[in-house]
């Protein structure tokens, strides 16, 4: 596996292994046409739509990412590119791909952590979800407050319960306000642990036990997530 | 008992500000200087668009004698608030209104009285003491004042003179009888105000200032103070001489694109510290080659306000005498310009740079400015070739003298004490991991290729009696990309298991690039176990916080420390070993060329002698830096860290550098 991308302005076949092959080269090119051709088409069609504006402003931040989010994946999943060890260059090649109106400036900060990168988070928050799901979170700053959490990202089971969570809370009319502690309380219960190493049973029995300890302490809002 | 305020002589008063001035300002047309500064200052101040300084204009004047008045020296706002506020009929009145919470309201009572200010830190003119100027230009120490006032759109005159009393008295009318008594003084010659604004007018002014105003020199004056505001704003600045106007036009100097040279140099942003809210905006630098640089315009600007509060000499920054041919100027973003104006000296015309933020301020200029100097080649010393031995000399003595700069509570140019966060690792924790092994070829971390990197192992160690499934990920990786280069990782038992994770020996062959490498290894638990009475693990959880250690491949470390050594190689007769701001450390440079350093590296014991002349040399700017740095937390109403206020009290040089001598070789007694 290989990936196309811009470095210093240069064209560079990107691989953890540091070996490209010919046949992976083609590859890496016909993902880095498609890139190009779908991104250009979803800009397009954004503008079209009046969801963004010629000057770059969005009209709806949430619908825009979302649809990045999900053609991105569409892309990742036809090329078997989510979980290799190049996943990390396929992200970061977005933004070789991506307009002015939609990026302003090169890569932002914190997008060099590939598991920061913007567009992977669109992809997560896109991934097995459709447009009705994503919304009911609230709108991007909800999202950008869940992306926030390094600790949440590290594992997609913690992430996906997370949101589920959250969904199920704000159906109950819980505020934005509200949706920070509980996300402090997840990142602060696994701050020392590695989520990862724990199987779907035993990370479920401390997720439960979560809730617990807080619901004990008889809190409102707790109360609510029971 | 009788009470009463001490009687007081404000001509000396007046003289000594006007001393001051003259002192701080040190040319021919000093008074003149202060005059339009002020002037100009106190109106821009008072400008209704406080952006961009919409609609307003300002204009010196000046009536040579006629057979009717005498001389006639004065200036005219318009699109500024004019002296509102409470009109105080006597003292008690004005200090009243001096006295209100809304400060910036009370235009006038601030106006009328001394050493008061109603201005806000982020004004200029915040000491007000600039009107004493006005006062100081007059033959007979007096002024009138008139004003519209924006609040209540009333009409005010008045007067202040300094009496027979040796008194700053001041007269004031509203109204009609303000109106009346304009006319009947002035006839003519000075017409209504038509909107809000202020006036201020003297009669016979000094003939130094005369001679700026009739030979063009005041022109140049306000050019060069006002650059910024004329133009970024088109600030309309004018001088009418007997009827005649004209407009001030920005100056072709300034900013420095205008000159359309191309050895010019535009910084943009930048933090004072790392991640530091105080930034520089931006400095400007024009090298003219062998074009001289006008008078007025020598030096760096340092702006505060849109004003030019001070040039500072570049020759005497750098230590370079090209430093004459550089000019240019510095502005600051809103916080660090607040601060730097409170780093102004009570003339507003000199930065007291031993203050900080000013004194880290100057620290970043130097730095950028001998960047700029050594881009284009301006600094005939150069860095000189130096063999591995003299390079593993200087980074000895480097680290001897950053100890010392550590037990001074020394912390670099701009650099402020990084705190660690988070919970401290022990090492007699009875549950780690050891790395007490890793060794680079170089004492600061440098491995050359061909070279070894050894020990780039853990060994996790277990003293409870209790035995624990782990997971030691051990993993080296790249610092600028963060890529990792080599992975292994181990489920162990430990005790029972007690052995090295990682490589023996990283041979640094061509697959290692240049930069910065981190080996990193950390140790999870992977049971859920109790082990004593106090700690329960977790599965998943981290036993030992990450160690790491660091290489770099064919580069040295960033420095980190206070002092960074380099060797230099100029004909300067100057310099033998000396100090220079870098961008976050001081650089001992020491001249290859001086034959003093030149028979050291001809003997056989060099590397002794380099080294022990180095860390003395170096020493005495230790205590030097400290001794400054003590001086700023007086200044600052803190207390010392080093020297004692004792010590610090005298200003005479010899004194002080005995006091550093002493400290000095205390420090050397017990070093070694």
């Amino acid at each position: 596996m290989a990936i196309k991308l811009k470095k210093n302005g240069e064209f560079t076949y990107a691989s953890h292994t540091g070996l490209v092959s010919d046949l992976e080269r083609k590859t890496a090119d016909r993902i880095y046409e498609e890139l190009q051709e779908s991104i250009f088409s979803l800009e397009k069609s954004l503008l079209k739509r009046k969801l963004l504006t010629k000057s770059g402003r969005k009209i709806d931040a949430l619908r825009i990412w979302f649809e990045f989010g999900r053609l991105l994946g569409q892309v990742a999943d036809k090329y078997n590119i989510i979980g290799t060890q190049d996943e990390e260059f396929f992200w970061q090649s977005i933004y070789d791909h991506t307009s002015s109106i939609v990026q302003k400036g090169p890569m932002p900060k914190r997008s060099r952590n590939w598991k920061q990168n913007h567009f992977r988070l669109c992809f997560l928050m896109a991934k097995n979800r459709n447009w009705e799901n994503v919304k009911s979170i609230g709108n991007w700053s909800i999202w950008r407050e869940i992306f926030d959490n390094k600790k949440i990202l590290e594992d997609e089971r913690l992430f996906n319960w997370t949101v589920d969570k959250i969904a199920k809370l704000r159906k109950e009319g819980l505020g934005h306000k509200k949706i920070r502690p509980l996300l402090y309380e997840i990142s602060k219960r696994f701050k020392r642990i590695d989520t990862n190493l724990l199987s779907e049973e035993e990370l479920t029995i401390k997720l439960q036990n979560i809730k617990m300890r807080k619901y004990t302490e008889s809190n409102d809002f707790w109360e609510k997530l029971n | 008992m009788a009470q009463f305020t001490q009687p007081q002589n404000q001509e000396r008063d007046l003289q000594a500000i006007m001393e001051g001035y003259e002192g701080k300002i040190g040319h021919k047309y000093w008074l003149s200087e202060a005059f339009q500064k002020d002037a100009i200052q106190n109106s821009w101040d008072a400008r209704i668009d406080n952006k961009r300084g919409k609609n307003w204009s300002f204009k010196l004047f000046y009536f040579s004698n006629s057979q009717v008045y005498p001389s006639i020296l004065g200036f005219v706002d318009s699109g500024t608030y004019g002296l509102t506020g409470i009109i105080p009929r006597n003292e008690k009145e004005a200090v009243i209104a001096l006295k209100r919470k809304e400060k910036e309201k009370e235009r006038l009572a601030y106006f009328l009285s001394s050493n008061w200010s109603n201005k806000p830190k982020s004004a200029i003119g915040s000491r007000g003491r600039g009107k004493m100027t006005f006062i100081g230009a007059s033959k007979h120490k007096a002024i009138y004042f008139d004003s519209m006032r924006s609040d209540d759109k009333q009409y005010v005159f008045g007067r202040i003179f300094l009496d027979k009393d040796k008194a700053i008295k001041v007269e004031i009318d509203s109204g009609e009888i303000a109106n009346k008594k304009r006319e009947r003084i002035f006839k003519n010659v000075i017409p209504p105000f038509l909107n809000s604004g202020t006036r201020v007018l003297l009669f016979d002014p000094r003939k130094e200032i005369i001679e700026a105003i009739t030979n063009g020199e005041i022109e140049q004056l306000i050019q060069h103070t006002w650059w910024e505001i004329l133009h970024k704003y088109q600030a309309k600045i004018e001088i009418e001489i007997d009827g005649k106007n004209r407009l001030i036009s920005p100056p072709p100097f300034l900013p420095i694109e205008k000159l359309g040279i191309n050895e010019i140099y535009n910084s943009g942003p930048i933090e004072l510290e790392e991640n530091s809210k105080l930034r520089i905006k931006n400095i400007s630098l024009c090298y003219l080659g062998d074009k001289d640089i006008p008078e007025h315009y020598k030096g760096l600007a340092i702006q505060v306000h849109g004003m030019v509060v001070e040039r500072l000499k570049i020759e005497n920054l750098i230590s370079e005498p090209i430093g004459n041919k550089i000019y240019g100027a510095v502005t600051f973003d809103k916080l660090l310009e607040e601060k730097m104006a409170d780093c102004e000296g009570p003339e507003h015309c000199d930065i007291l740079w031993t203050r900080s933020p000013a004194n880290r301020t100057r620290n970043k200029l130097k730095y950028i400015i001998r960047k700029f100097a050594e881009k284009y080649k301006l600094i005939e010393e150069q860095s000189t070739y130096v063999s591995k031995k003299q390079r593993a000399v200087e980074i000895v003595t480097q680290n001897d003298l950053n100890k010392l700069a550590k037990t001074l509570s020394l912390i670099g140019t701009t650099s402020s004490r990084r705190t660690r966060t988070g919970k401290e690792r022990s090492a007699i924790e009875k549950l780690r991991l050891s790395i007490a092994d890793f060794r680079t070829p170089y004492e600061n971390g440098r491995a050359d290729r061909s070279q070894s990197v050894e020990g780039t192992y853990v060994i996790p160690i277990n003293e409870y009696s209790t035995s624990l499934i782990v997971l030691v990920k051990a993993y080296i990786f790249l610092q600028k990309n963060g890529k990792v280069i080599k992975y292994v990782e181990k489920e162990l038992r430990i005790p029972e298991e007690q052995i090295k994770v990682g490589w023996p020996e990283i041979k640094i062959d061509k697959s290692f690039e240049r930069g910065g490498y981190t080996f990193r290894a950390e140790m999870r638990s992977l049971e859920e176990k109790k082990i004593s009475k106090e700690i329960f693990y977790e599965k998943g959880e981290l036993i030992y916080h990450p160690v790491s250690r660091t290489f770099y491949v064919e580069e040295d470390p960033p420095e980190k420390g206070f002092f960074k050594i380099e060797s230099r190689a100029t004909k300067d007769k100057r310099k033998f070993i000396w100090i220079e701001e870098g961008d976050k450390e001081y650089v001992l440079c020491y001249n290859r060329l001086h034959p003093t350093i030149d028979s050291i590296l001809k003997v056989k014991e060099w590397e002794k002698l380099l080294r022990d002349l180095l860390f003395k040399e170096g020493s005495y700017f230790a205590y030097g830096i400290r001794l400054a740095e003590d001086k700023t937390l007086i200044e600052e109403g803190e207390e010392p860290l080093i020297f004692t206020k004792e010590e610090m009290e005298s200003d005479d040089f010899q004194t002080l550098l005995k006091h550093v001598a002493f400290r000095r070789s205390s420090y050397l007694w017990d070093f070694r």
